[in-house]
């Protein structure tokens, strides 16, 4: 900035120096435009000034200790608005081995957060179906599901219920679009945006793509922001996590086909496992074991950990695979239906075969 | 494959239909080139976001939060794989290499490790070095910076990539998701060390604990209930069984480990 103003300071005294010969007019001050635009372009480019400060001649404090923070925020969670930057290489260097350390820690606290959030939506959610059914289907006893006598020989009954609890993919939405358009709502009361543009602007932010267009001011209300992306990326993560990423794996699933239980993904954990690849892993535990009980074992584990995806169609599926004669399987499939039960997953007939 | 070549599909296509509805939405956008709007669209996605072309018009930027919500998760979802993929592909070539038999457990759940990762990394950024024009100095920590900020996604913005020719595009494109795909797995590994260094490897315990079968939620207790059906056994006993034979599974690795460490004694 001295710089700037030493070279514009020369060129005004040259200026009145040489107001009476013009060719030298001439060349001088098209020497000294050349030199302060060189120089301006210098402070824009790498240190970042605007046009107004260099009027001011004061450069606004770029690395307070506020405007730190928030950097050091958009870098570990990869918004990067790209204003503040680092300038210098040793800045740069610093900033490289400061994100490597960040990223991933803010991803696992974030990751956490988000998994503690989608658990809660869960139960929530559980409880709300719960609820619902209480209400819808008080009086409606008559239509129950089959189960097989030897399901109640062992206590089951028709008030347990396997339950299914996944989220709809619309509910996860509507939670992301009425956050954000609650951030909507605080930006605009907090910087002179309008309602849409606060609501672009934390939509930018909340997926980490940060083009930088629109900035908040760094003021007090910043921690407040900070507060708010923060929480803000937990939910989006969650959402990402809820439906993309079940939906994606739909689509891997069914482009493998149903082949059969050897080839089903399970999600053991957070670990996506193939089956087929977990039974062998087993196996070659009990060849090396050579006992006996092992095989015992094996498929006591496997039931624990993993259990082949079971499709709502399961009945009808099994009879495929079993007999050959396609005919059978539209009328049978109806009668299965009431004959099965859906704790077991087998037909009446076949357990007492069993026994 | 066959999946994965689904998705790729699908991304092709929203990247090609959002590129043409944004050159009809967004006046500064359809200035540039069909190719300039898919780096933008791809800068976007993989929220790298550098800043340097953006949306203007109301429209164009409702546009870009639906493509957004469309397009993050398919790009994560492929990068991660193709991430998953280059892990296969290195156990693979290290066992043939060394003529090591590698476990197929290893192949799919080991990551690279991190010699390998950073290798690769320094390669990358060499490569980088020659071929990538950005516009800080060229040859210099710039281009290191450059490369690492945008694979982190950060994407400051301060050093953008040129990509004025079709052929700079290609190359820059190819090295943008190279990058990415190489900064999910070291990302990956250095979660997993977080996560070791706090013992907090993702624990199978208790009776509610939720398996996700297929896309089916099942507690553990259910399955226990379900397993003692067909045993005909109360589900007590099941459980009781259980814990042995986690027990024995147990004293099994234990005893493999110490065999192992016999043999090479």
């Amino acid at each position: 900035l001295k710089l700037i103003y030493s070279r514009q300071n020369e060129f005004v005294d040259d200026l009145i120096k040489l107001a009476a010969d013009r060719y030298e007019w001439e060349t001088l001050a098209e020497r000294h435009m050349h030199n302060m635009s060189d120089q301006l372009f210098v402070a824009f480019e790498k240190y970042f000034l605007t046009s107004n400060e260099v009027k001011r001649n004061a450069a606004a404090e770029t690395w307070t200790f506020s405007s730190s923070i928030f950097f050091a925020v958009t870098v570990v969670t990869t918004i990067g608005y790209g204003n503040p930057v680092p300038a210098t290489n040793i800045g740069r260097i610093w900033c490289i081995m400061f994100s490597l350390l960040g990223i991933p820690l803010t991803l696992v606290t974030i990751a956490d957060l988000g998994k503690f959030l989608s658990e809660h939506l869960v139960w929530l959610y559980g409880n709300y179906l719960k609820l619902k059914y209480w209400v819808l289907f008080r009086h409606r006893k008559d239509r129950r599901e089959h189960v097989c006598e030897h399901c109640h020989s062992h206590g089951i009954g028709h008030d347990m219920q396997i339950e299914e609890k996944r989220i709809p993919a619309f509910l996860v939405l509507a939670i992301l679009i009425v956050y954000t358009a609650f951030g909507g709502v605080l930006m605009s009361k907090l910087e002179p945006w309008s309602f849409f543009t606060s609501f672009y602007w934390s939509f930018i932010t909340m997926t980490t793509v940060g083009f930088g267009d629109l900035m908040p001011r760094r003021d007090g209300y910043m921690y407040i922001i900070l507060l708010y992306i923060i929480l803000g990326l937990a939910i989006t993560t969650m959402c990402i996590d809820l439906v993309g990423v079940q939906y994606i794996r739909k689509i891997h699933y069914f482009g493998r086909k149903i082949q059969d239980a050897r080839s089903a993904l399970a999600v053991v954990g957070g670990k996506v496992v193939l089956v087929s690849e977990l039974y062998a892993n087993l196996m070659q535990k009990r060849a090396r074991n050579m006992s006996r009980e092992a095989f015992i074992v094996e498929n006591l584990y496997v039931a624990k950990h993993i259990i082949p995806f079971i499709p709502t169609d399961i009945r009808c599926i099994r009879y495929i695979d079993q007999t050959a004669d396609a005919a059978t399987i539209s009328t049978s499939s109806s009668a299965m239906d009431m004959q099965s039960c859906r704790f077991c997953h087998s037909r009446y007939s076949l357990n007492r075969a069993f026994k | 494959m066959a999946p994965q070549a689904i998705i790729i599909l699908i991304l092709t296509t929203l990247m090609v239909v959002g590129a043409v509805v944004f050159q009809q939405i967004d006046p500064v956008l359809a200035e540039q080139s069909f190719y300039e709007v898919i780096f933008f669209e791809f800068i976007t996605i993989s929220t790298i976001g550098y800043g340097n072309q953006y949306p203007i018009t109301r429209q164009s930027r409702i546009f870009s939060i639906i493509f957004a919500l469309m397009g993050i998760p398919l790009l994560v979802v492929t990068l991660g794989n193709f991430g998953k993929y280059l892990t296969k592909f290195y156990w693979k070539a290290y066992g043939s290499i060394f003529r090591k038999k590698v476990e197929r457990q290893l192949v799919n759940d080991k990551d690279i490790p991190l010699i390998i990762i950073i290798g690769l990394y320094g390669l990358t950024f060499l490569v980088g070095f020659f071929t990538i024009p950005q516009s800080g100095k060229a040859y210099s920590v710039d281009d290191t910076y450059f490369s690492f900020i945008s694979f982190a996604t950060v994407g400051f913005g301060d050093k953008v990539p040129q990509i004025d020719t079709f052929y700079r595009f290609g190359k820059v494109m190819s090295y943008l998701v190279w990058g990415t795909i190489l900064n999910i797995i070291l990302i990956n590994y250095l979660t997993n060390c977080f996560n070791d260094l706090i013992n907090r490897t993702p624990q199978i315990r208790g009776t509610k604990m939720e398996v996700m079968i297929g896309d089916q939620f099942i507690t553990v207790s259910e399955i226990t209930s379900l397993v003692a059906q067909q045993f005909h056994a109360s589900p007590h006993q099941v459980r009781s069984i259980l814990h042995d034979i986690d027990k024995i599974m147990e004293d099994m690795q234990n005893n493999e480990n110490t065999m192992e460490i016999e043999e090479k004694s």
